[in-house]
């Protein structure tokens, strides 16, 4: 078991975000959370990657209990809708920083970034500054970047939100297919019920800080809570 | 190092860090003011004889005074009102043009003097043997230097006046010409016109009063700088009425020291003015800038 | 018919705007300017070149207001991109932010004289580190609000995704947030430099005549009537700025200059 998340609650003044919230993820394995904005998807995550501190509540990962462990020691990306590359570098250097800040060598990072560039369809972008590409190569840059540094656990926060359908389902299929050579588990978490039974290899549910794993996606599809039912009605009757 | 102890680190350091602000900044501004009002109520100071409310009395029934500070503020309401109406009628005709291009440089270059050097060339345009005056002679407009009307150190206030709007014309010119452009104003005036208004209508309802409440923030602060200028009227003004920051430096600098309570007592009144008009006209939403 | 005006108005403008550099200059090289006659009697590069020799002090007041200014820039730059991110994260930042408002707006004349006394205590009245201290007093508030509106949601999203990137605070500081940070830092950098520069109020009340800037120069020849040295003076106060607005506009404009 890669990660196991224990009991996690957090509150904002007096309104409860998070209550209760467990799950366990194994490696190489991509687990989705379905929820609507507000629901509380983006703080568990935040929560997990270091960035916020839970009121209560045990992260364990690989067998450690990392709840005291700043954000840039856990290994643990997180990844937002918005794809928020350095303005500054250009795609080479973007993908680079992760390498870069570790003084790993220049031989090597150079090899593993036109790797990583080649693998994600940037060939030819090297140079490009972030303002020069569309929204999907910037997700694309943004994935690379996250990807290099090996993290074990990557956390996607609406990664393809605000790409268009076709973009979306590009970078979807991309990213089942680097997720997989790069060994990496990851936690997608999405408003949309396609995208989070597409992603991932369990689902779960989450609603006004409560967090519901699913068994299996049969499960899932079958509590109308998710509103799954209500969609493949909508398509059955067109 | 543990979350916690990083957590806890940029809270203490934030903390210190606001203590840094209080202390540079709200510190002496709080210092300087307190400061002036125990001298004004002579309870601080070389003739402070106890608590008295003489130099408070001695100051408000000095007319120079109120003439000092009615003074001010005609000179500041007289110099903005020309700088509006000229800056608004030429971002209104040249449009964002001023700001762009090849010839934009001239727009900005008034900026680059600052007010003493301003006033220097405004004293040597306007005085009876400046370069106006030389132009009227050459021109056979007039035939004696005492034709030539006073221009500067004069009762009306002129030279200070016209080089107040010397200064803040261009500054309000390319200030609108870029509130012009961020707001898309050539849209909104075309979508006017396609409404059926007139060039005037559109200046009237649309653009002028989007203009205005965009900048009355700047506007409000640059009133405040020309109540408060220094170098101008010192170099421009004459001895009574003064505007009120030569008022007070006089005041405060003189060798008689009953002058010194009264000329802290209006710094404070001054202060006061200021803060009060910060305070309930400045929309704080965002800042200025 | 108001088509047609644009051009003359606009060459009229520029010739206008372009005026008092121009007379500046002609003056500072000037024999004599006698009235009536329009143009000087006569030319000469002797003050100019005088310069380099401190004729009249004005190149030891010209080192001096550089001196004062970069100082003056570089702390109040570094100290405001600080304090301005610490008000970003503070629950009561609107209020820190508007009261950097009033010593802004206070004439910097009166409010040195506020401050006087203290400086006399201190011993700072007359002294380099006096006038610099004075003018930080004007430019930090300044400088924050220049700076405050650097420190946005985007930013803070940028420093996060750096610190799951595996950065600590010294290189998010240095790699990320400085780099993004430079075109702001510059601007402000360059705009408080011109606070400095262009002082003469504060400078003469803390400085006590003692520290003898450009501003005060120009002052003391305007008071001789030696209006070809003022003149001079002036023409060393307007170029740099001149400079920077050919490099970049906005390190002369700011809304509240």
């Amino acid at each position: 078991m890669l990660l196991n998340i224990q009991h996690i609650s957090k509150q904002y003044s007096a309104e409860s975000v998070l209550e209760n919230i467990s799950l366990t993820l194994n490696e190489n394995r991509t687990l989705s959370i379905l929820g609507k904005s507000g629901c509380g998807k983006s703080t568990l995550l935040k929560i997990i990657s270091g960035l916020v501190l839970q009121d209560r509540g045990d992260i364990i990962l690989k067998g450690k209990n990392i709840n005291m462990l700043p954000a840039n020691l856990r290994h643990i990306v997180y990844m937002s809708q918005e794809a928020l590359l350095f303005p500054h570098l250009n795609v080479f250097e973007n993908i680079a920083f992760g390498l870069r800040i570790k003084n790993e060598k220049k031989a090597m990072i150079e090899t593993k970034v036109n790797h990583l560039i080649t693998r994600l369809g940037l060939h030819g972008h090297h140079q490009k500054m972030p303002q020069q590409l569309s929204g999907g190569q910037q997700q694309r840059v943004n994935f690379g970047r996250s990807l290099i540094i090996n993290p074990p656990l990557l956390l996607l926060d609406e990664p393809f939100g605000n790409l268009d359908t076709q973009t979306r389902a590009e970078m979807q299929q991309l990213f089942k297919q680097v997720a997989g050579e790069f060994n990496i588990a990851s936690i997608f978490v999405t408003h949309d019920i396609k995208e989070a039974l597409l992603m991932g290899d369990n689902i779960g549910y989450m609603n006004n800080g409560q967090l519901k794993i699913y068994e299996t996606k049969k499960s899932f599809i079958s509590d109308s809570i998710t509103g799954a039912q209500q969609e493949i009605s909508f398509w059955q009757t067109l | 190092m543990t979350l916690e102890n990083t957590l806890l680190n940029s809270k203490i350091v934030t903390r210190l860090v606001i203590v840094c602000f209080l202390l540079l900044v709200v510190v002496p501004f709080a210092a300087g003011l307190m400061y002036a009002i125990l001298y004004s109520v002579g309870l601080i100071g070389i003739l402070s004889n106890g608590f008295t409310t003489s130099h408070i009395s001695g100051t408000v029934q000095n007319p120079e005074i109120l003439f000092s500070l009615l003074y001010s503020f005609y000179v500041a309401s007289c110099s903005m009102l020309i700088s509006l109406v000229l800056s608004l009628g030429g971002v209104l005709f040249f449009k964002s043009s001023i700001t762009k291009g090849k010839w934009s440089f001239f727009s900005y270059l008034p900026l680059a003097a600052p007010a003493i050097v301003t006033a220097f060339v405004s004293l040597q345009v306007f005085n009876k043997t400046g370069v106006l005056s030389r132009v009227l002679y050459q021109t056979n407009a007039i035939s004696d230097l005492s034709q030539f009307p006073d221009m500067v150190n004069d009762s009306l206030g002129i030279g200070i006046i016209t080089t107040h709007v010397l200064m803040a014309t261009p500054f309000f010119l390319i200030f609108f010409s870029n509130i012009y452009e961020a707001e898309n104003l050539k849209s909104l005036s075309e979508v006017a016109k396609s409404l059926g208004a007139s060039s005037t209508k559109v200046a009237e309802k649309i653009a002028i009063p989007l203009l205005l409440k965009k900048g009355l923030n700047t506007i409000l602060l640059y009133f405040i700088f020309v109540i408060g200028s220094y170098e101008i009227p010192l170099i421009l003004g004459q001895q009574s009425p003064q505007m009120i920051s030569v008022l007070i430096v006089r005041k405060m600098q003189r060798y008689n020291l009953i002058d010194i309570p009264q000329g802290y007592f209006l710094s404070i009144v001054y202060s006061v003015v200021v803060i009060l008009l910060i305070a309930v006209f400045l929309k704080s939403k965002k800042p200025v800038i | 018919m108001m088509k047609r005006l644009k051009r003359p108005i606009a060459f009229l403008s520029l010739l206008a705007f372009s005026f008092p550099f121009i007379f500046l200059f002609i003056l500072s090289i000037a024999k004599g300017w006698n009235f009536p006659n329009l143009l000087p009697s006569g030319y000469s590069t002797e003050r100019w070149s005088g310069l380099v020799q401190n004729t009249g002090g004005l190149l030891q007041s010209l080192l001096l207001s550089c001196k004062i200014g970069l100082v003056v820039a570089i702390v109040s730059t570094f100290t405001g991109f600080t304090i301005s991110r610490s008000i970003s994260l503070h629950s009561k930042r609107k209020y820190l932010l508007f009261a950097c408002y009033f010593p802004l707006a206070l004439s910097p004349v009166i409010y040195s004289l506020l401050l006087n006394h203290f400086f006399l205590k201190f011993n700072l009245s007359g002294t380099f580190m006096g006038v610099v201290i004075a003018q930080l007093i004007i430019t930090i508030p300044f400088s924050i609000l220049l700076l405050s509106s650097f420190w946005n949601e985007r930013i803070r999203s940028l420093e996060q995704v750096s610190s799951t990137l595996g950065s600590n605070l010294q290189q998010i500081f240095f790699r990320v947030l400085l780099p993004v940070a430079l075109p702001q830092l510059l601007i402000c950098f360059f705009q408080t430099f011109l606070v400095s520069w262009f002082e003469y109020g504060l400078t003469i009340i803390i400085g006590v005549g003692k520290v003898q800037t450009l501003t005060l120069k120009v002052y003391q020849y305007i008071g001789e009537a030696n209006i070809f040295y003022a003149a001079l003076s002036s023409c060393l106060i307007v170029f740099p700025p001149a400079i920077f607005l050919w490099i970049n506009k906005k390190y002369v404009f700011s809304k509240l200059n």
